[in-house]
């Protein structure tokens, strides 16, 4: 069973002095990810509301 | 196996089909992406040459291999889209090349912040670093194109012969960089992926880490083909309908 | 045009050619210009970086490819831009002769009006920029069979754009890339040669690229200019 690598959680972030840069690096990930799931969400609301307005223009 | 690829070719068994399987796959993604990252971060031992630094590996190795794995999906969709001239099959080439982009721009910014400790400087020629920006120029002359055309069709057929271009060009290019770099570079390869021997403690959170990767991918993939199909078919009766669908919906709630 | 059909490849080759080289002289720019571009960049980097014969003859070899490299895309234009505009591009798609050898012949005109030029002007700006004499026939042998690729993969990226109204530099950014290994293997022979190393396998490599090239970027070619002129 792996364990936990460190002595305490501050030493975790602190990622033996290199926090920086690997915190940094999951946090361009995290950003990545977070863009490429929520841009498509907003992209399908964008494309709903223009398709309702079509519809309601067309029938109305 | 084959009727139901053949029922992802239309776009409206596409959008219901896949409204079926997102949920699944992100669960599972989350699942594995979660158990991978928080074992990579905190419960593998940490390298005996980089310390913790080398963690960055878990995320850098999967979007450097998914950038490429990206491009090879991108050139297989645009053949079908002009060999068989699957609609869908051009929806997702296209959905393709703004989610490779950003991987590949991900992988050269872990890979930068990995080399700042580890190689003293934030760039380097590496050879690896290299074809992955020339990756990206690959990319964003795609999405270049595409936007360049203002007829859908045309910028799709225009993109899909790109791309098999870029995909006949890769290999030689990477060669060719490889090559290039063990010209200038000398003999001081120190080279990123030069763990040899790793224990399975090591790799097991990796394999995890990189099918959450995939999945992660597979998801964005959908998500955007999807959008793309709403707005193609947006003059199709099952369109209006789910429209509709959605406005009682929310006119309930 | 009428007895074109029973003509053999071999005369629809060397007629389109001719056609060719004969248009280009009336309009010499197209001649002219790819080699002004050519010898003003290449005059500009010693004023950039300065005069000093080590720091010239460590950049000679990457400036000649480079600057080559530029001069082939931007001459790019001439090959499919009037054509497409006078409505020629379309007889030509629909010309009863193999459109693969139709094309390959257009592209061989091109590089003989924009590259060979450049090609024999090439050594005398090597000298000018303190190339030692032992890089000089790698680079001619490079460019030989180097600029034949760049022509063959720039008409790729210009068939590609010839229909889109602002194409420069979009098309600059969809073949640049794929450019890049002429120019390591080319600027690669030179420095191999200045290190006294043997260059004939980077040669060989060149030659087999071009091979390549030659099989298949005709069918690139005809693809994007379908999808262009329709």
């Amino acid at each position: 069973m792996p364990e936990f690598q460190f002595q305490s959680l501050a030493e975790f972030f602190a990622m033996g002095g290199y926090a920086k840069y690997v915190w940094s690096s999951y946090g361009v990930f995290a950003l990545m990810i977070a863009y490429n799931l929520i841009q498509p969400v907003l992209a399908k609301r964008r494309i709903i509301k223009a398709q309702k307005a079509r519809i309601q223009r067309n029938s109305a | 196996m084959w009727q139901w690829f053949l029922q992802l070719g239309s776009p409206r068994l596409f959008y219901s089909k896949t409204d079926r399987y997102l949920p699944w796959l992100s669960w599972i993604t989350v699942i594995l992406l979660g158990t991978g990252l928080a074992w990579g971060l905190a419960f593998t031992p940490p390298d005996y040459q980089m310390g913790e630094n080398y963690r960055i590996a878990y995320i850098h190795v999967p979007m450097a291999t998914l950038a490429m794995g990206c491009y090879a999906m991108m050139a297989c969709f645009s053949a079908g889209y002009l060999i068989w001239k699957i609609k869908v099959a051009d929806m997702i080439a296209k959905a393709c090349a703004p989610i490779g982009a950003s991987i590949t721009a991900v992988a050269l910014a872990t890979g930068s912040l990995w080399g700042i400790p580890t190689w003293g400087t934030w760039w380097i020629w590496d050879a690896r670093l290299t074809s992955t920006l020339i990756m990206l120029f690959l990319y964003v002359g795609i999405i270049a194109l595409r936007s360049a055309f203002d007829s859908i069709d045309s910028g799709a057929r225009a993109c899909a012969v790109l791309s098999l271009v870029g995909v006949v060009n890769l290999p030689i290019i990477k060669y060719s960089v490889d090559w290039w770099n063990t010209l200038h570079q000398g003999a001081s390869n120190l080279s990123l992926s030069d763990t040899a021997a790793n224990p399975p403690e090591v790799w097991i959170p990796a394999f995890f880490v990189g099918f959450g990767v995939l999945g992660f991918f597979l998801i964005a993939l959908i998500l955007r083909t999807r959008n793309e199909i709403l707005l193609r078919e947006r003059r199709a009766q099952w369109v209006s309908d789910l429209v509709e669908g959605n406005q009682k919906e929310s006119g309930h709630a | 045009m009428m007895n074109n059909s029973r003509m053999g490849l071999g005369s629809v080759v060397v007629a389109t050619v001719r056609r060719e080289l004969l248009l280009a002289f009336r309009s010499p720019g197209d001649v002219i210009n790819p080699l002004m571009f050519f010898i003003i960049a290449v005059t500009l980097f010693p004023l950039g970086g300065g005069a000093d014969s080590a720091f010239l003859s460590g950049i000679a070899s990457g400036v000649i490819w480079v600057t080559t490299l530029l001069a082939i895309m931007f001459s790019m234009e001439s090959l499919f831009r009037a054509d497409y505009e006078d409505g020629s591009l379309e007889q030509l798609l629909m010309s009863p002769q193999p459109l693969y050898f139709l094309l390959l012949a257009k592209v061989l005109s091109h590089w003989l009006i924009a590259c060979l030029p450049i090609l024999i002007l090439a050594p005398v700006f090597a000298v000018m920029l303190a190339m030692p004499v032992a890089g000089i026939l790698p680079l001619i042998l490079g460019l030989l069979a180097g600029t034949p690729i760049l022509c063959l993969l720039g008409a790729i990226g210009m068939a590609l754009t010839v229909g889109l109204s602002r194409s420069g530099l979009l098309l600059a950014v969809l073949i640049l890339p794929l450019y890049i290994p002429v120019l390591v293997f080319g600027t690669g022979m030179v420095s191999a040669a200045l290190d006294s190393l043997p260059y004939t396998g980077l040669l060989a490599l060149m030659g087999a690229m071009l091979v390549l090239a030659i099989c298949l970027s005709p069918l690139a070619i005809a693809a994007a200019l379908r999808i262009s002129v329709n």
